[in-house]
Protein backbone atom coordinates (compact mmCIF):
# COMPACT_ATOMS: atom_id res chain seq x y z
CA UNK A 1 0.00 0.00 0.00
CA UNK A 2 1.46 3.36 -0.98
CA UNK A 3 1.55 6.41 1.31
CA UNK A 4 -1.23 8.22 -0.57
CA UNK A 5 -3.46 5.17 -0.38
CA UNK A 6 -2.80 4.91 3.36
CA UNK A 7 -3.68 8.45 4.32
CA UNK A 8 -6.25 9.37 1.68
CA UNK A 9 -9.64 9.19 3.42
CA UNK A 10 -12.48 7.42 1.68
CA UNK A 11 -15.32 9.79 0.89
CA UNK A 12 -18.91 9.18 1.92
CA UNK A 13 -20.86 8.05 -1.14
CA UNK A 14 -23.61 10.56 -1.89
CA UNK A 15 -27.15 9.56 -2.82
CA UNK A 16 -26.22 9.80 -6.51
CA UNK A 17 -23.78 6.92 -6.04
CA UNK A 18 -25.59 3.68 -6.93
CA UNK A 19 -25.57 0.50 -4.92
CA UNK A 20 -22.63 -1.75 -5.78
CA UNK A 21 -23.25 -5.02 -7.55
CA UNK A 22 -20.67 -7.53 -6.38
CA UNK A 23 -20.07 -10.62 -8.52
CA UNK A 24 -18.35 -13.77 -7.31
CA UNK A 25 -18.57 -16.45 -9.97
CA UNK A 26 -22.26 -16.71 -10.80
CA UNK A 27 -23.40 -15.09 -7.58
CA UNK A 28 -24.32 -11.41 -7.64
CA UNK A 29 -24.96 -9.47 -4.42
CA UNK A 30 -26.37 -5.97 -4.20
CA UNK A 31 -24.61 -3.91 -1.53
CA UNK A 32 -24.93 -0.38 -0.19
CA UNK A 33 -21.97 1.73 -1.33
CA UNK A 34 -20.69 3.37 1.86
CA UNK A 35 -17.49 5.26 1.10
CA UNK A 36 -15.09 5.43 -1.81
CA UNK A 37 -11.80 6.67 -3.15
CA UNK A 38 -9.72 5.93 -6.24
CA UNK A 39 -8.18 2.88 -4.54
CA UNK A 40 -11.24 1.15 -3.15
CA UNK A 41 -14.73 1.14 -1.78
CA UNK A 42 -16.45 0.09 1.46
CA UNK A 43 -19.76 -1.69 1.08
CA UNK A 44 -22.47 -2.94 3.41
CA UNK A 45 -24.90 -5.75 2.74
CA UNK A 46 -27.70 -7.70 4.40
CA UNK A 47 -26.43 -10.92 2.86
CA UNK A 48 -22.90 -12.25 3.15
CA UNK A 49 -20.44 -12.49 0.31
CA UNK A 50 -18.81 -15.79 -0.53
CA UNK A 51 -15.61 -16.52 1.37
CA UNK A 52 -13.31 -16.02 -1.64
CA UNK A 53 -10.82 -13.15 -1.43
CA UNK A 54 -11.61 -11.65 -4.84
CA UNK A 55 -14.72 -10.29 -6.52
CA UNK A 56 -15.79 -7.98 -9.31
CA UNK A 57 -17.76 -4.84 -8.57
CA UNK A 58 -19.83 -2.49 -10.68
CA UNK A 59 -21.53 0.77 -9.78
CA UNK A 60 -22.53 4.05 -11.32
CA UNK A 61 -22.29 7.65 -10.20
CA UNK A 62 -24.16 10.70 -11.33
CA UNK A 63 -21.93 13.77 -11.15
CA UNK A 64 -23.00 17.13 -9.75
CA UNK A 65 -23.69 18.37 -13.29
CA UNK A 66 -25.71 15.28 -14.21
CA UNK A 67 -23.16 13.21 -16.10
CA UNK A 68 -23.46 9.46 -15.54
CA UNK A 69 -20.25 7.53 -14.96
CA UNK A 70 -20.53 3.75 -15.07
CA UNK A 71 -17.82 1.49 -13.69
CA UNK A 72 -18.09 -2.11 -14.79
CA UNK A 73 -16.63 -5.41 -13.66
CA UNK A 74 -13.73 -3.98 -11.71
CA UNK A 75 -11.53 -6.66 -10.13
CA UNK A 76 -11.13 -6.23 -6.34
CA UNK A 77 -9.39 -7.83 -3.41
CA UNK A 78 -11.66 -8.20 -0.40
CA UNK A 79 -9.33 -6.57 2.14
CA UNK A 80 -11.53 -6.85 5.18
CA UNK A 81 -14.80 -8.44 6.07
CA UNK A 82 -16.88 -7.92 9.16
CA UNK A 83 -19.89 -10.20 9.20
CA UNK A 84 -22.29 -9.45 12.03
CA UNK A 85 -25.91 -10.11 12.97
CA UNK A 86 -26.47 -6.41 12.31
CA UNK A 87 -25.14 -6.52 8.73
CA UNK A 88 -22.02 -7.33 6.75
CA UNK A 89 -19.29 -4.86 5.96
CA UNK A 90 -16.57 -5.36 3.36
CA UNK A 91 -13.59 -3.32 2.25
CA UNK A 92 -12.74 -3.77 -1.42
CA UNK A 93 -9.41 -2.67 -2.86
CA UNK A 94 -9.33 -2.21 -6.62
CA UNK A 95 -6.58 -4.34 -8.18
CA UNK A 96 -4.60 -1.60 -9.91
CA UNK A 97 -2.49 -4.01 -11.96
CA UNK A 98 -5.59 -5.48 -13.57
CA UNK A 99 -6.73 -4.32 -16.99
CA UNK A 100 -10.21 -3.56 -15.62
CA UNK A 101 -8.62 -0.91 -13.37
CA UNK A 102 -6.24 0.48 -15.96
CA UNK A 103 -9.12 0.93 -18.42
CA UNK A 104 -11.37 2.64 -15.90
CA UNK A 105 -8.89 4.59 -13.78
CA UNK A 106 -9.95 7.91 -15.30
CA UNK A 107 -13.55 7.26 -14.34
CA UNK A 108 -12.56 6.43 -10.75
CA UNK A 109 -10.54 9.62 -10.45
CA UNK A 110 -13.41 11.65 -11.89
CA UNK A 111 -15.84 10.18 -9.37
CA UNK A 112 -13.48 10.87 -6.47
CA UNK A 113 -12.90 14.43 -7.61
CA UNK A 114 -16.60 15.14 -8.07
CA UNK A 115 -17.51 13.79 -4.62
CA UNK A 116 -14.63 15.71 -3.04
CA UNK A 117 -15.68 18.98 -4.63
CA UNK A 118 -19.45 18.76 -4.52
CA UNK A 119 -20.78 16.31 -1.97
CA UNK A 120 -21.46 16.78 1.68
CA UNK A 121 -19.60 14.61 4.13
CA UNK A 122 -20.69 13.74 7.66
CA UNK A 123 -18.54 16.61 8.90
CA UNK A 124 -20.76 19.01 6.96
CA UNK A 125 -23.83 17.46 8.52
CA UNK A 126 -22.52 18.39 11.94
CA UNK A 127 -21.44 21.90 11.15
CA UNK B 1 -59.89 20.01 24.54
CA UNK B 2 -58.55 17.83 27.37
CA UNK B 3 -59.25 14.14 27.17
CA UNK B 4 -58.90 11.11 29.39
CA UNK B 5 -57.95 7.74 27.96
CA UNK B 6 -60.10 4.78 28.99
CA UNK B 7 -60.13 1.13 28.04
CA UNK B 8 -63.43 -0.20 26.72
CA UNK B 9 -64.27 -3.88 26.39
CA UNK B 10 -65.45 -4.83 22.90
CA UNK B 11 -66.31 -8.06 21.13
CA UNK B 12 -63.66 -8.96 18.55
CA UNK B 13 -66.45 -9.19 15.97
CA UNK B 14 -66.98 -5.45 16.37
CA UNK B 15 -63.37 -4.44 15.87
CA UNK B 16 -62.54 -2.06 13.07
CA UNK B 17 -59.41 -0.75 11.40
CA UNK B 18 -58.16 2.32 13.23
CA UNK B 19 -59.04 1.10 16.73
CA UNK B 20 -56.23 0.85 19.26
CA UNK B 21 -56.14 -2.47 21.15
CA UNK B 22 -54.77 -2.04 24.66
CA UNK B 23 -55.52 -5.45 26.24
CA UNK B 24 -56.69 -8.90 25.25
CA UNK B 25 -58.93 -11.33 27.12
CA UNK B 26 -55.82 -13.40 27.83
CA UNK B 27 -52.13 -12.71 28.50
CA UNK B 28 -50.26 -11.33 25.48
CA UNK B 29 -47.64 -14.02 25.81
CA UNK B 30 -50.27 -16.66 25.01
CA UNK B 31 -50.69 -15.11 21.58
CA UNK B 32 -48.45 -14.34 18.62
CA UNK B 33 -48.93 -10.60 18.95
CA UNK B 34 -45.56 -8.91 19.19
CA UNK B 35 -46.66 -5.56 20.50
CA UNK B 36 -48.52 -5.32 23.76
CA UNK B 37 -50.94 -2.66 22.58
CA UNK B 38 -51.24 -1.83 18.90
CA UNK B 39 -53.23 0.06 16.31
CA UNK B 40 -55.29 -2.13 13.99
CA UNK B 41 -54.16 -1.29 10.48
CA UNK B 42 -55.34 -4.29 8.45
CA UNK B 43 -58.19 -6.77 8.32
CA UNK B 44 -55.58 -9.50 8.76
CA UNK B 45 -54.92 -8.26 12.27
CA UNK B 46 -58.64 -8.41 13.08
CA UNK B 47 -58.77 -11.94 11.67
CA UNK B 48 -55.79 -12.92 13.81
CA UNK B 49 -57.55 -11.57 16.89
CA UNK B 50 -60.70 -13.50 15.95
CA UNK B 51 -58.64 -16.68 16.04
CA UNK B 52 -57.45 -16.23 19.62
CA UNK B 53 -59.83 -13.90 21.50
CA UNK B 54 -63.52 -13.39 22.18
CA UNK B 55 -63.19 -9.84 23.37
CA UNK B 56 -60.45 -7.21 23.72
CA UNK B 57 -60.09 -3.76 25.25
CA UNK B 58 -59.71 -0.74 23.03
CA UNK B 59 -58.63 2.76 23.85
CA UNK B 60 -61.42 5.28 24.13
CA UNK B 61 -60.98 8.97 24.81
CA UNK B 62 -63.23 10.72 27.30
CA UNK B 63 -63.38 14.47 27.03
CA UNK B 64 -63.61 16.49 30.25
CA UNK B 65 -67.07 17.67 29.30
CA UNK B 66 -68.26 14.10 29.80
CA UNK B 67 -68.70 12.99 26.19
CA UNK B 68 -66.92 9.90 24.95
CA UNK B 69 -65.22 9.19 21.66
CA UNK B 70 -63.25 6.33 20.17
CA UNK B 71 -59.55 6.81 19.55
CA UNK B 72 -60.57 7.92 16.07
CA UNK B 73 -63.55 10.25 16.29
CA UNK B 74 -64.86 9.19 12.89
CA UNK B 75 -65.56 5.73 14.28
CA UNK B 76 -68.71 6.85 16.14
CA UNK B 77 -70.12 8.07 12.89
CA UNK B 78 -69.25 4.74 11.29
CA UNK B 79 -71.26 2.93 13.94
CA UNK B 80 -74.39 4.74 12.80
CA UNK B 81 -73.90 3.84 9.17
CA UNK B 82 -75.46 0.81 7.54
CA UNK B 83 -73.53 -2.40 6.97
CA UNK B 84 -72.93 -1.70 3.29
CA UNK B 85 -71.50 1.70 4.05
CA UNK B 86 -69.29 0.31 6.79
CA UNK B 87 -68.06 -2.51 4.54
CA UNK B 88 -67.30 -0.06 1.76
CA UNK B 89 -65.37 2.11 4.18
CA UNK B 90 -63.51 -0.89 5.56
CA UNK B 91 -62.51 -2.04 2.08
CA UNK B 92 -61.28 1.46 1.28
CA UNK B 93 -59.34 1.58 4.52
CA UNK B 94 -57.74 -1.76 3.78
CA UNK B 95 -55.20 -0.17 1.49
CA UNK B 96 -54.47 2.80 3.69
CA UNK B 97 -52.17 2.72 6.65
CA UNK B 98 -53.69 5.10 9.17
CA UNK B 99 -51.30 7.48 10.88
CA UNK B 100 -49.82 5.98 13.99
CA UNK B 101 -51.71 6.90 17.14
CA UNK B 102 -49.61 7.35 20.19
CA UNK B 103 -50.39 6.10 23.65
CA UNK B 104 -49.88 8.53 26.48
CA UNK B 105 -46.74 6.62 27.52
CA UNK B 106 -45.37 6.30 23.95
CA UNK B 107 -41.64 7.08 24.25
CA UNK B 108 -41.74 9.39 21.23
CA UNK B 109 -43.88 11.75 23.31
CA UNK B 110 -40.87 12.33 25.53
CA UNK B 111 -38.46 13.54 22.85
CA UNK B 112 -36.97 16.99 23.50
CA UNK B 113 -38.60 17.15 26.93
CA UNK B 114 -35.41 17.89 28.83
CA UNK B 115 -32.31 19.91 28.09
CA UNK B 116 -29.27 18.50 29.87
CA UNK B 117 -25.91 19.96 30.77
CA UNK B 118 -22.92 18.17 32.25
CA UNK B 119 -23.06 18.65 36.03
CA UNK B 120 -19.39 17.89 36.65
CA UNK B 121 -16.24 17.88 34.50
CA UNK B 122 -15.18 14.57 32.98
CA UNK B 123 -12.09 14.15 35.14
CA UNK B 124 -14.26 14.42 38.25
CA UNK B 125 -16.78 11.86 37.01
CA UNK B 126 -14.30 9.43 35.58
CA UNK B 127 -13.56 7.37 38.71
CA UNK B 128 -17.27 6.98 39.46
CA UNK B 129 -17.92 6.05 35.83
CA UNK B 130 -15.17 3.45 35.99
CA UNK B 131 -16.73 1.78 39.05
CA UNK B 132 -20.16 1.95 37.50
CA UNK B 133 -18.84 0.41 34.27
CA UNK B 134 -17.25 -2.48 36.14
CA UNK B 135 -20.42 -3.19 38.14
CA UNK B 136 -22.69 -3.05 35.11
CA UNK B 137 -20.37 -5.26 33.08
CA UNK B 138 -20.25 -7.76 35.94
CA UNK B 139 -24.05 -7.65 36.04
CA UNK B 140 -24.29 -8.32 32.31
CA UNK B 141 -21.81 -11.19 32.63
CA UNK B 142 -23.67 -12.63 35.61
CA UNK B 143 -27.01 -12.47 33.74
CA UNK B 144 -25.55 -14.43 30.81
CA UNK B 145 -23.87 -16.98 33.10
CA UNK B 146 -27.01 -17.29 35.23
CA UNK B 147 -29.24 -18.01 32.25
CA UNK B 148 -26.88 -20.74 31.09
CA UNK B 149 -27.45 -22.57 34.39
CA UNK B 150 -31.19 -21.94 34.42
CA UNK B 151 -31.45 -18.88 36.68
CA UNK B 152 -33.94 -16.08 36.01
CA UNK B 153 -32.76 -12.55 35.26
CA UNK B 154 -32.56 -10.63 38.54
CA UNK B 155 -34.26 -7.40 37.61
CA UNK B 156 -33.28 -5.76 40.90
CA UNK B 157 -29.59 -6.05 40.08
CA UNK B 158 -30.22 -4.91 36.50
CA UNK B 159 -32.06 -1.81 37.77
CA UNK B 160 -29.25 -1.02 40.20
CA UNK B 161 -26.62 -1.29 37.48
CA UNK B 162 -28.64 0.82 35.05
CA UNK B 163 -29.43 3.41 37.77
CA UNK B 164 -25.70 3.93 38.22
CA UNK B 165 -25.18 4.23 34.46
CA UNK B 166 -27.96 6.81 34.15
CA UNK B 167 -26.63 8.84 37.10
CA UNK B 168 -23.13 8.90 35.68
CA UNK B 169 -24.34 9.94 32.21
CA UNK B 170 -26.46 12.68 33.76
CA UNK B 171 -23.38 13.89 35.64
CA UNK B 172 -21.21 13.90 32.52
CA UNK B 173 -22.07 12.27 29.21
CA UNK B 174 -18.48 11.65 28.15
CA UNK B 175 -17.01 9.70 31.06
CA UNK B 176 -18.76 6.39 30.38
CA UNK B 177 -18.56 6.95 26.62
CA UNK B 178 -14.79 6.91 26.98
CA UNK B 179 -14.97 3.48 28.57
CA UNK B 180 -17.00 2.03 25.69
CA UNK B 181 -13.93 2.63 23.55
CA UNK B 182 -11.98 0.02 25.47
CA UNK B 183 -12.73 -3.34 23.98
CA UNK B 184 -11.80 -6.71 25.43
CA UNK B 185 -12.61 -9.39 22.91
CA UNK B 186 -12.46 -12.11 25.57
CA UNK B 187 -15.83 -11.21 27.06
CA UNK B 188 -17.42 -9.69 24.01
CA UNK B 189 -21.10 -10.40 24.66
CA UNK B 190 -21.28 -8.97 28.19
CA UNK B 191 -19.15 -5.99 27.23
CA UNK B 192 -21.28 -5.36 24.14
CA UNK B 193 -24.49 -5.37 26.25
CA UNK B 194 -22.82 -2.91 28.62
CA UNK B 195 -21.66 -0.64 25.80
CA UNK B 196 -25.06 -0.67 24.10
CA UNK B 197 -26.61 0.29 27.44
CA UNK B 198 -24.23 3.26 27.80
CA UNK B 199 -24.62 4.35 24.17
CA UNK B 200 -28.42 4.07 24.33
CA UNK B 201 -28.77 6.08 27.53
CA UNK B 202 -26.36 8.70 26.18
CA UNK B 203 -28.33 8.86 22.94
CA UNK B 204 -31.64 9.16 24.84
CA UNK B 205 -30.12 11.99 26.88
CA UNK B 206 -29.10 13.67 23.61
CA UNK B 207 -32.72 13.28 22.42
CA UNK B 208 -33.92 15.12 25.52
CA UNK B 209 -35.80 12.22 27.07
CA UNK B 210 -36.55 12.38 30.80
CA UNK B 211 -34.70 10.33 33.40
CA UNK B 212 -37.53 7.78 33.75
CA UNK B 213 -37.19 6.96 30.03
CA UNK B 214 -33.40 6.77 30.25
CA UNK B 215 -33.84 4.09 32.89
CA UNK B 216 -36.25 2.08 30.70
CA UNK B 217 -33.97 2.35 27.68
CA UNK B 218 -30.95 1.37 29.77
CA UNK B 219 -32.65 -1.79 31.03
CA UNK B 220 -33.87 -2.75 27.55
CA UNK B 221 -30.39 -2.14 26.11
CA UNK B 222 -28.56 -4.10 28.80
CA UNK B 223 -30.88 -7.05 28.15
CA UNK B 224 -31.16 -6.74 24.37
CA UNK B 225 -28.85 -9.68 23.60
CA UNK B 226 -29.85 -11.83 26.56
CA UNK B 227 -30.98 -14.54 24.14
CA UNK B 228 -27.36 -15.15 23.17
CA UNK B 229 -26.98 -17.01 26.46
CA UNK B 230 -28.97 -19.76 24.75
CA UNK B 231 -26.62 -19.94 21.76
CA UNK B 232 -24.08 -22.78 22.08
CA UNK B 233 -20.63 -21.51 23.10
CA UNK B 234 -18.94 -23.18 20.16
CA UNK B 235 -20.97 -20.95 17.82
CA UNK B 236 -21.06 -17.80 19.97
CA UNK B 237 -17.27 -17.79 20.43
CA UNK B 238 -16.30 -19.32 17.11
CA UNK B 239 -12.99 -17.81 16.04
CA UNK B 240 -13.71 -18.10 12.32
CA UNK B 241 -16.44 -17.29 9.87
CA UNK B 242 -19.92 -18.66 10.63
CA UNK B 243 -21.41 -21.17 8.23
CA UNK B 244 -24.83 -20.24 6.88
CA UNK B 245 -26.44 -22.67 9.34
CA UNK B 246 -24.51 -21.19 12.27
CA UNK B 247 -25.57 -17.70 11.22
CA UNK B 248 -29.20 -18.84 11.28
CA UNK B 249 -28.69 -20.18 14.80
CA UNK B 250 -27.15 -16.85 15.85
CA UNK B 251 -30.20 -15.05 14.52
CA UNK B 252 -32.40 -17.08 16.86
CA UNK B 253 -31.10 -15.08 19.81
CA UNK B 254 -33.94 -12.59 19.28
CA UNK B 255 -36.63 -15.23 19.80
CA UNK B 256 -34.69 -16.82 22.66
CA UNK B 257 -34.39 -13.39 24.27
CA UNK B 258 -38.10 -12.72 24.02
CA UNK B 259 -38.95 -16.12 25.52
CA UNK B 260 -36.46 -15.71 28.36
CA UNK B 261 -37.76 -12.28 29.33
CA UNK B 262 -41.41 -13.25 28.93
CA UNK B 263 -40.90 -15.98 31.50
CA UNK B 264 -39.98 -13.31 34.03
CA UNK B 265 -42.99 -11.31 35.17
CA UNK B 266 -40.88 -8.49 36.60
CA UNK B 267 -39.42 -7.49 33.21
CA UNK B 268 -41.17 -4.59 31.45
CA UNK B 269 -42.69 -4.98 28.01
CA UNK B 270 -40.23 -2.51 26.45
CA UNK B 271 -37.28 -4.80 27.23
CA UNK B 272 -39.15 -7.76 25.74
CA UNK B 273 -39.92 -5.78 22.59
CA UNK B 274 -36.28 -4.76 22.21
CA UNK B 275 -34.91 -8.27 22.73
CA UNK B 276 -37.29 -9.49 20.03
CA UNK B 277 -37.18 -6.60 17.54
CA UNK B 278 -33.69 -5.03 17.61
CA UNK B 279 -32.74 -6.70 14.32
CA UNK B 280 -35.86 -5.60 12.48
CA UNK B 281 -35.26 -3.07 9.70
CA UNK B 282 -37.28 -0.11 8.51
CA UNK B 283 -37.44 -1.63 4.99
CA UNK B 284 -38.95 -4.88 6.29
CA UNK B 285 -35.88 -7.00 5.50
CA UNK B 286 -34.88 -7.59 9.10
CA UNK B 287 -35.52 -10.57 11.35
CA UNK B 288 -37.17 -12.46 12.98
CA UNK B 289 -40.50 -11.17 11.63
CA UNK B 290 -39.68 -8.74 8.83
CA UNK B 291 -41.64 -5.93 10.47
CA UNK B 292 -41.85 -2.59 8.68
CA UNK B 293 -41.27 0.90 9.98
CA UNK B 294 -44.46 1.64 11.93
CA UNK B 295 -44.58 -1.86 13.40
CA UNK B 296 -41.18 -1.57 15.08
CA UNK B 297 -41.28 -0.23 18.64
CA UNK B 298 -39.43 3.05 19.14
CA UNK B 299 -36.91 1.67 21.64
CA UNK B 300 -36.05 -1.12 19.21
CA UNK B 301 -35.36 1.42 16.46
CA UNK B 302 -33.12 3.36 18.82
CA UNK B 303 -31.22 0.34 20.12
CA UNK B 304 -30.82 -1.09 16.60
CA UNK B 305 -28.55 1.89 15.91
CA UNK B 306 -26.48 1.73 19.11
CA UNK B 307 -26.20 -2.05 18.73
CA UNK B 308 -24.86 -1.73 15.19
CA UNK B 309 -22.47 1.09 16.09
CA UNK B 310 -20.91 -0.87 18.95
CA UNK B 311 -20.77 -4.11 16.94
CA UNK B 312 -18.94 -2.42 14.05
CA UNK B 313 -16.47 -0.64 16.32
CA UNK B 314 -15.78 -3.72 18.46
CA UNK B 315 -13.15 -6.36 17.93
CA UNK B 316 -14.91 -9.70 18.04
CA UNK B 317 -13.21 -13.06 18.28
CA UNK B 318 -13.45 -13.49 14.55
CA UNK B 319 -13.39 -9.97 13.16
CA UNK B 320 -11.54 -6.70 13.16
CA UNK B 321 -13.02 -3.56 14.64
CA UNK B 322 -13.70 -0.56 12.44
CA UNK B 323 -13.23 3.07 13.39
CA UNK B 324 -16.11 5.18 14.71
CA UNK B 325 -16.22 7.25 11.51
CA UNK B 326 -16.64 4.12 9.39
CA UNK B 327 -19.54 2.98 11.58
CA UNK B 328 -21.20 6.40 11.30
CA UNK B 329 -20.78 6.32 7.49
CA UNK B 330 -22.57 2.96 7.43
CA UNK B 331 -25.38 4.18 9.70
CA UNK B 332 -25.77 7.29 7.54
CA UNK B 333 -25.89 5.30 4.31
CA UNK B 334 -28.40 2.84 5.75
CA UNK B 335 -30.73 5.51 7.08
CA UNK B 336 -34.24 4.87 5.88
CA UNK B 337 -33.35 1.29 4.92
CA UNK B 338 -32.01 -0.39 8.04
CA UNK B 339 -32.47 2.49 10.47
CA UNK B 340 -35.04 5.14 11.21
CA UNK B 341 -33.84 8.17 9.24
CA UNK B 342 -34.27 10.83 11.91
CA UNK B 343 -32.81 8.69 14.67
CA UNK B 344 -29.80 7.82 12.49
CA UNK B 345 -29.05 11.49 11.82
CA UNK B 346 -29.48 12.38 15.49
CA UNK B 347 -27.17 9.55 16.51
CA UNK B 348 -24.44 10.87 14.23
CA UNK B 349 -24.84 14.28 15.87
CA UNK B 350 -24.77 12.67 19.30
CA UNK B 351 -21.51 10.78 18.68
CA UNK B 352 -19.75 13.41 16.58
CA UNK B 353 -17.06 12.68 14.01
CA UNK B 354 -14.09 12.46 16.36
CA UNK B 355 -15.45 11.75 19.84
CA UNK B 356 -13.07 11.66 22.82
CA UNK B 357 -11.15 8.40 22.73
CA UNK B 358 -10.81 8.33 18.94
CA UNK B 359 -7.36 7.38 17.68
CA UNK B 360 -6.46 9.72 14.86
CA UNK B 361 -3.59 10.01 12.41
CA UNK B 362 -2.61 13.52 11.42
CA UNK B 363 -1.49 14.59 7.96
CA UNK B 364 2.10 14.90 9.24
CA UNK B 365 2.01 11.19 10.16
CA UNK B 366 1.82 11.57 13.93
CA UNK B 367 -0.84 9.61 15.77
CA UNK B 368 -2.77 10.60 18.88
CA UNK B 369 -5.90 10.18 20.94
CA UNK B 370 -8.67 12.78 20.90
CA UNK B 371 -9.03 14.07 24.45
CA UNK B 372 -11.46 16.95 23.95
CA UNK B 373 -13.69 18.15 21.16
CA UNK B 374 -13.88 21.72 19.99
CA UNK B 375 -17.47 22.94 19.78
CA UNK B 376 -16.71 25.54 17.11
CA UNK B 377 -14.40 23.42 14.97
CA UNK B 378 -15.51 19.82 15.33
CA UNK B 379 -12.76 18.62 13.00
CA UNK B 380 -10.03 20.24 15.08
CA UNK B 381 -10.10 18.64 18.54
CA UNK B 382 -7.35 18.47 21.15
CA UNK B 383 -5.19 15.41 20.59
CA UNK B 384 -2.74 13.66 22.90
CA UNK B 385 0.15 12.73 20.58
CA UNK B 386 1.44 9.24 21.41
CA UNK B 387 3.23 8.15 18.22
CA UNK B 388 5.67 10.07 16.04
CA UNK B 389 5.54 10.24 12.24
CA UNK B 390 7.30 6.85 12.06
CA UNK B 391 4.59 5.43 14.34
CA UNK B 392 7.06 4.95 17.17
CA UNK B 393 6.19 5.75 20.82
CA UNK B 394 7.16 9.33 21.58
CA UNK B 395 7.04 11.81 24.42
CA UNK B 396 3.34 12.46 24.93
CA UNK B 397 2.11 15.97 24.46
CA UNK B 398 -1.18 17.68 23.86
CA UNK B 399 -1.63 19.14 20.39
CA UNK B 400 -4.54 21.55 19.88
CA UNK B 401 -5.61 21.37 16.23
CA UNK B 402 -7.72 24.49 16.67
CA UNK B 403 -4.77 26.55 17.87
CA UNK B 404 -2.68 25.06 15.07
CA UNK B 405 -4.87 26.98 12.62
CA UNK B 406 -3.04 30.18 13.56
CA UNK B 407 0.29 28.73 12.41
CA UNK B 408 1.86 29.48 9.04
CA UNK B 409 0.02 27.65 6.22
CA UNK B 410 2.75 25.04 5.70
CA UNK B 411 2.60 24.08 9.38
CA UNK B 412 -1.13 23.53 9.50
CA UNK B 413 -2.06 19.88 9.89
CA UNK B 414 -5.39 18.09 9.71
CA UNK B 415 -6.78 14.76 10.78
CA UNK B 416 -6.03 12.38 7.92
CA UNK B 417 -7.97 9.40 9.22
CA UNK B 418 -9.28 7.63 12.27
CA UNK B 419 -8.03 4.23 13.43
CA UNK B 420 -9.64 1.58 15.63
CA UNK B 421 -8.36 1.00 19.16
CA UNK B 422 -5.17 -1.06 19.15
CA UNK B 423 -3.69 0.30 15.90
CA UNK B 424 0.06 1.03 16.19
CA UNK B 425 -0.05 -0.61 19.62
CA UNK B 426 -2.07 2.23 21.13
CA UNK B 427 -4.04 0.84 24.05
CA UNK B 428 -6.69 3.20 25.40
CA UNK B 429 -7.16 1.11 28.53
CA UNK B 430 -3.48 1.43 29.43
CA UNK B 431 -3.57 5.17 28.75
CA UNK B 432 -6.57 5.66 31.00
CA UNK B 433 -5.19 3.47 33.77
CA UNK B 434 -1.99 5.48 33.73
CA UNK B 435 -4.02 8.65 34.02
CA UNK B 436 -2.41 10.10 30.92
CA UNK B 437 -5.58 11.14 29.21
CA UNK B 438 -8.14 12.30 31.68
CA UNK B 439 -6.47 13.20 34.94
CA UNK B 440 -4.83 16.57 35.14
Amino acid sequence: MNEDQRIRPRLLCPDTFSDSEVTQGKLMTSCVSVNFHRYGIAINSISRLESSSHCHVQFSYSTFDGKLIEVESLLCDIKYRQELETGNQYGLAFVNADQSYINQQTKLLAIELDIEQNSEQLEDLLS
Amino acid sequence: MSVELNDVKISVGHLEIGMYVTRLDRPWEETDFLLQGFLITTQTEIDALLDVCKYVYIEERRSLDGSYQRADSSDRRVENEGLAARLKKKLTNKHVTPPKKRQKDDPENFLNNVSYINKVPIEQEFENANQCFKFAKLTAQSIMDGIRIGRLVEIKTVREAVDNVVKSILNNRNALMWLTKIKNKDDYTAEHCMNVCILSVTFARHLGMPESQLQKIGIAALLHDVGKAKIPDEILNKPGRFTDDEMEVMKMHTTFGRDLLLSNTTIGSSAIDVAYCHHERIDGLGYPRGLIEHQIPFYSKLIAITDTYDAITSSRVYDNARASKEALDIIYKDRGRQFDENLALEFIKCIGIYPPGSIVELTDGRVGVVIATNTEQKLRPKVLIVRDAEKQPCKQKIFDLFKNLSEEPEKIVHIAQEHPNGRYGIDLKALIERGLVLKK
